[in-house]
């Protein structure tokens, strides 16, 4: 694209051809206020707030949002005219707002409040009665909604349906009386619905789990990563007083786009339950973490293929690493399974990234009920099609929420013949002449397909259409795990020592078990039978690395202190190697990474641990002064 | 009730309207109907069409103003696929009765029309978008389509030509807004009649996102008369900058309030002292609507005011819908006011923030007004609001009409304001009282 | 004696020299025993005239000074006429807090069990007295005017714990006086706006 020279209250500003004015103004750090406008929805200019003056063009204030630049185009933000209208805009959103910011979630980072000082009027002058709605009406479990609040800038019915493609969220009545419902009054069902949170401008959208949790100035926050699936959603996680009170969307627009699915943004209520294994625990007793250990090590040592490992979904890369010098050693020939496991086996060769799926004009998805299983790659699809014009095949026995789009061409496979019907698209007439690159996302069909034949398919279609694969892992670490050789989909049936990692195997704990040690963060049935019970900590007191399913390594930060005697998952299979007899003498995390990235090249971005602070600009609010 | 009167040079719009029976297309094509679609379709281009209206100097009479061959040229000729014309037939400006008088008496000029201005813009399809309530003339609109089709004057080969012509009827969804015309677009593809921004205009992405021209039915029953007696012809009537004739309906407190047919350029006395007779017997004229609600009011010293465009113009002001509102010095500028608010306030659509917090918040400030509780911060408000609500503010111009309402009367009548405000009392009735 | 009360310096000494500044001793004769007398005389006088003066010690802690009604003392949490608290649980007093002596943790009220009038109400709203400096800026933050600080001042206890002043303890009824004080001031609620149009930042 040719770029477009401007200027912005006297600074030059050089953005390409068709960038909005608001996001020109962005780069060189000056605010335009916006409510409606939101970067990743279509703009829609309703909330007129973000009026500004340029030349050349009408001699009256103009939208920035809906505005792209133009060559030689002069706008001022500051001129009377348009300080004015914004003025006026703010005074309008709060006649019929409440004020009730001391009671409001979003106090304190809301952009009403913040806008209306910085460019609003100083003094009020509404009085009189303001509007009413029965407030606050639980939109679903986890959403409630607060109609007073609202300034109707739909940023969330346009993201239900340009992003989430769901038709829950509507408008009803018209004018001052406009309100926000779900259809039909209905609780939100879509797995994606938490995202209305983080767009709503004000407090009318906010966590029902989060509810007057804290004030948002109480809280620190840590950029880290969602340990729900294997997309691994970039996140932020806000702590107070020693607990996870809130996890929010971080944008990143290789991976998640600034979208998260429900179950990574409300699912961590866990980590404060106050139930939690705090102290290991040797038949039901106290112990120290030394004896604890020692009897762990003595009822799995020297088992060989009579001792069972499950692991976790979400070990880290680390604990993964240190897994596997574990199995390399003291504890060859064991039996491992992990949670979440696909059956799909490691990857080959390079695998598509995250992001080209917005640039494929045909996307194939087979055997992946890819909403439930990788949501935010399903919204990554929806925009490749409803956004960019990508044509969609889905191969999957049952109905999936991509066939909302008419032009979803959906093939109801048998169960276990989705390598068949991936061979006979080759000749699909949408596969004739793709016009540009080819998706083929596959998962496993949850077990049901035959992994070899369906991945050979796959590879085999990729080659023919120019086409790029993407295996649809599940579990969060899956893809660092069978790098680390310890992603096992062995099963448990007979063994005699089960060392049980995270919550107890899928199938349960097999009836042939004599020896059960249970290492989770919290109380569960049957552990009152485990020979020695371990604490285990949760994502939000854990160091590590996630690679996600496009090998994407990604960095899992603390937010919340670790209490002993909690220890963390690194520091006790250190133990446990040693008291198994085996030379592990870590003496931090950055030794671990730094040794697992020379032993392993899929995690050589182990070495170099990116720093955890965010680079953010200066704001500048007012024209430039020479 | 209503009745036309001669014009300067002959009416245009309501030519044949004495005759009986003209809705049928017997009797609509006896008098020469359909002989502009038959001449279009079979003896002239696209650009040639557009040049003869180019030549009349045809606006838009939906209240813009727009030079109707200017908004068919817009609409890009290379487009692939389908391009529509929409006709706005939700007439809901109050005081403007005009669309309807003109589809209840022929309806058949519409048709041609329509599909005259499809085949100007290369498109095949017309929408005609007419407003919920108007039974009668829906039914008669439909009849009528359907004889055009028997005759095959509508259809795949209309006239024997190549170029399929046809014409839809759409009923609409009952809300001011939908006269709007990129709310109407939304409404027609079945949506909540919000309006869009623009750009992109409707020429370019219009209803199901493809090229669209929007015209009003008057507009578009005028352009046959202009193909049968030719551009210049209808060029020859009105003012230098304000060519032809346009309807307007007259109501309030007139003799005989109704829809004439005026050559522009004859000013608002002629209007209402000339064609409506003047006003009821023993009052005065106080203030009156140029052009539907939506105009800015004029008071009674005005009255020698041009209808031509630069006349009104002039004034801040403008001919709208051609809706002549006039009141008398019995009425209350602040009441009819705070009515005409209450009307906008319902009305919006609430899509944009301005109009939908701005409207209410001034009926609320009127009903304080109207309740003997106002005080100068009530006609800070009023003026502030009146600001809000124009200049671009809004996302379409529903919000502007609002202001404008305010705005006028409070300029042209701000001691009525004060008396209500300040002083708490309403000379109007007084006045009267003494009288 | 009045007059070397007012000749004192008003800037401090300078430093002197050895002997500087010293009176020379009177030459030849020694002072007598009348000059003594009247020495002492004149110090009983002023001792005298000061004993019939009225006293002007306060026996605290039997007695107690007059203070300001403005005086800021411990804090109290209010609650309205029909027994709901008016804390919302907003947490702007520990926002304000210059020493971060207050901690509140909100919870959502129900129909079932209602603390406060409106959605929120405190959980736990706890003072560190130890740390307070009584600046009242929690009263000032107070939206509700839950929060305010009485006269009494005398807060000396036997354990670092019990300076954690609870919800309950709080929530105390406050001194008939000040109680009344507040109501008078809420009587008079602040003007509205003038019709003055405000201009934009």
């Amino acid at each position: 694209m040719p770029d477009i020279n401007l200027t912005i209250d006297g600074h030059k500003v050089t953005v390409p051809a068709g960038t909005l004015i608001v996001e020109a103004a962005k780069t060189v750090g000056i605010e335009i206020p916006v409510f409606c406008y939101h970067h990743k929805l279509d703009p829609v200019g309703a909330c007129r707030l973000c009026l500004v003056d340029f030349s050349p063009g009408p001699p009256r204030p103009q939208t920035a949002c809906t505005t792209p630049v133009a060559e030689g185009m002069v706008v001022r933000t500051q001129s009377a005219m348009a300080v004015q209208a914004r003025a006026d805009i703010l005074e309008f959103e709060l006649v019929n707002h409440p004020l009730d910011c001391p009671v409001c979630d979003k106090g304190g980072e809301c952009p009403l409040q913040d806008f209306t000082f910085r460019h609003g009027y100083p003094t009020s002058r509404i009085d009189g009665p303001r509007l009413h709605f029965k407030k606050p009406i639980p939109l679903s479990e986890n959403i409630a909604l607060d109609r007073e609040r609202c300034v109707l800038c739909y940023r969330c019915t346009r993201y239900y349906d340009e992003i989430a493609w769901e038709q829950e969220l509507t408008v009803a009545q018209r004018g001052v009386q406009s309100f926000i419902t779900s259809q039909f009054d209905q609780p939100l069902q879509s797995n994606f619905s938490g995202n209305i949170i983080d767009l709503c401008p004000v407090g009318a959208l906010t966590s029902r789990v989060w509810r007057f949790e804290s004030r948002p100035w109480d809280m620190t926050h840590t950029e880290s990563v969602c340990s729900k699936c294997a997309v691994g959603c970039n996140t932020t996680m806000w702590q107070r007083r020693g607990q996870l009170v809130r996890i929010t969307s971080r944008e990143n627009d290789d991976i998640d786009e600034g979208w998260i699915c429900d179950r990574g943004r409300f699912d961590y209520t866990d980590v404060n339950e106050p139930s939690r294994l705090r102290t290991p625990t040797i038949r039901g007793a106290k112990s120290t973490w030394a004896d604890a250990l020692a009897a762990t090590a003595g009822g799995i040592k020297g088992k060989g293929a009579k001792l069972g490992i499950s692991l976790p979904a979400d070990l880290t890369n680390e604990e993964a690493f240190l897994f596997r010098r574990l199995l390399d050693g003291p504890l060859k020939g064991a039996k491992v399974k992990m949670h979440g496991r696909t059956a799909i086996p490691a990857p080959a060769g390079p695998t598509m990234p995250i992001k080209e799926i917005d640039d494929a004009r045909v996307i194939v998805v087979v055997a992946s009920d890819i909403e439930n299983d990788v949501p935010i790659i399903d919204l990554r699809v929806k925009k490749a099609v409803s956004k960019r014009g990508a044509k969609l095949i889905v191969i999957y026995p049952e109905g999936v929420d991509l066939d909302r789009n008419p032009h979803t061409v959906h093939i109801r496979n048998a169960k276990g013949a989705a390598a068949e019907e991936v061979r006979k698209l080759s000749s699909h007439e949408l596969l004739q002449n793709p016009g540009g690159p080819v998706a083929i996302l596959f998962g496993d069909g949850h077990g049901s397909e035959d992994m070899n034949d369906l991945a050979s398919a796959c590879g085999a279609l990729a080659e023919q259409v120019g086409g790029k694969e993407m295996p649809l892992y599940r579990a969060t670490n899956e893809r660092g795990a069978l790098a680390l050789g310890v992603a096992g989909w062995d099963s448990l049936d007979g063994v005699e020592a089960l060392l049980s990692w995270g919550p107890p195997p899928t199938a349960g704990v097999p009836t042939s078990v004599r020896f059960l040690a249970a290492w989770d963060h919290l109380p569960r049935d049957g552990y009152d039978k485990a020979a020695v019970v371990l604490p285990a900590t949760t994502f939000a007191e854990r160091q590590g690395s996630y690679t996600n399913l496009e090998g994407t390594v990604q960095f899992l930060r603390p937010p919340v202190a670790i209490n002993p005697p909690l220890k963390e998952a690194w520091e006790v299979l250190n133990e446990l190697g040693a008291a198994l007899g085996l030379e592990l003498d870590y003496p931090g995390i950055f030794p671990i990474q730094r040794d697992a990235a020379a032993k392993t090249p899929a995690l050589a971005a182990l070495a170099q641990t990116p720093s955890p602070e965010p680079v953010t600009g200066p704001v500048l609010v007012g024209p430039a002064h020479p | 009730m209503a009745e036309q009167r001669g014009t300067v040079g002959g009416p245009v719009l309501t030519e044949w309207f004495a005759k009986a029976d003209l809705h049928t297309l017997d009797v609509y094509e006896s008098l020469g109907g359909y002989s502009a679609l038959r001449k279009v379709v079979t003896t002239m281009t696209a650009q040639q069409v557009i040049d003869e209206v180019k030549i009349s100097g045809l606006r838009g009479r939906g209240g813009a103003d727009f030079p109707t061959a200017m908004k068919w040229s817009f609409v890009p000729k290379d487009h692939p696929g389908p391009k529509y014309i929409v006709v706005n037939a939700d007439e809901s400006e109050p005081g403007s009765a005009k669309d309807r008088y003109l589809m209840e008496n022929s309806p058949h000029a519409l048709i041609e029309g329509a599909a005259i201005a499809s085949f100007a813009i290369g498109g095949h399809q017309a929408w005609i978008y007419i407003r919920g309530e108007y039974d009668l003339p829906y039914e008669m609109l439909r009849d009528a389509i359907a004889e055009a089709h028997a005759k095959g004057y509508l259809g795949d080969h209309p006239f024997g030509s190549d170029h399929a012509l046809d014409v839809r009827l759409y009923r609409g969804h009952g809300a001011y807004i939908c006269g709007e015309e990129t709310a109407l677009l939304e409404s027609l593809e079945g949506k909540r009649a919000q309006p869009r921004s623009r750009p992109p205009f409707p020429a370019v992405k219009g209803a199901w996102g493809l090229p669209t021209a929007v015209n009003n039915v008057e507009t578009l029953s005028t352009v046959p008369w202009i193909i049968r007696h030719g551009g210049a012809e209808y060029a020859s009537r009105g003012t230098e900058k304000a060519k032809g004739t346009r309807m307007v309906t007259v109501s309030g407190d007139v003799q005989k309030p109704g829809n004439y047919e005026i050559e522009i350029g004859v000013t608002y006395r002629d209007i209402i002292e000339g064609l409506a007779g003047g006003m009821l017997s023993g009052r005065d004229l106080k203030v009156f609507w140029p052009g539907g609600s939506s105009a800015k009011v004029l008071p009674a010293s005005m009255i020698d005011t041009s209808t031509d465009l630069d006349g009104l113009k002039a004034l801040g002001t403008m001919g709208g819908s051609g809706g002549i509102i006039v009141m008398d010095d019995s009425h209350c500028v602040v009441k009819a006011a705070a009515r005409l608010l209450r009307f906008y306030a319902h009305e919006s659509c609430g899509k944009c923030t301005p109009c939908r917090v701005g409207g209410n918040w001034a009926v609320r400030t009127y009903d304080r007004i109207l309740a003997n509780e106002g005080s100068q911060l009530e006609l800070g408000i009023l003026e502030r609001v009146s600001d809000g609500l124009q200049n671009g503010r809004c996302l379409c111009g529903l919000g502007d009409a609002a202001g404008w309402v305010i705005e006028s009367t409070m300029r042209h009548f701000h001691d009525e304001y004060e008396d209500h405000c300040l002083r708490h009392t309403c000379n109007v009735g007084k006045a009267l009282a003494h009288a | 004696m009045a007059d070397e009360k007012s000749s004192q310096p008003e800037h401090p000494t300078p430093l002197r020299g050895p002997r500087e500044g010293v009176p020379a001793k009177p030459e030849g004769k020694h002072p007598g025993v009348a000059a003594d007398v009247a020495a002492l005389a004149g110090g009983l006088k002023t001792t005298l005239s000061e004993f019939f003066r009225p006293v002007v010690t306060t026996m605290y802690p039997e007695d107690k000074t007059v203070r300001s009604e403005r005086y800021r003392g411990r804090h109290y949490l209010r609650r309205y006429d029909n027994g709901l608290e008016r804390c919302i649980g907003c947490e702007l007093c520990a926002a304000a807090c210059p020493v971060g002596c207050i901690l509140v943790i909100a919870a959502e009220n129900s129909d079932e069990n209602r603390v406060s009038p409106g959605e929120r109400y405190a959980k736990t709203y706890e003072i560190n007295m130890l740390r307070c400096i009584f600046c009242g800026y929690c009263e000032d933050a107070c939206p509700v005017q839950a929060i305010v600080l009485g006269p009494e001042y005398e807060l000396s206890d036997t354990s670092r714990e019990k300076f954690i002043y609870t919800k309950e303890k709080l929530l105390e009824p406050m001194p008939p006086d000040v109680e009344a004080r507040l109501r008078a001031s809420a009587a008079h609620p602040s003007p509205l706006p003038d019709g003055e149009r405000g201009t934009p930042k």
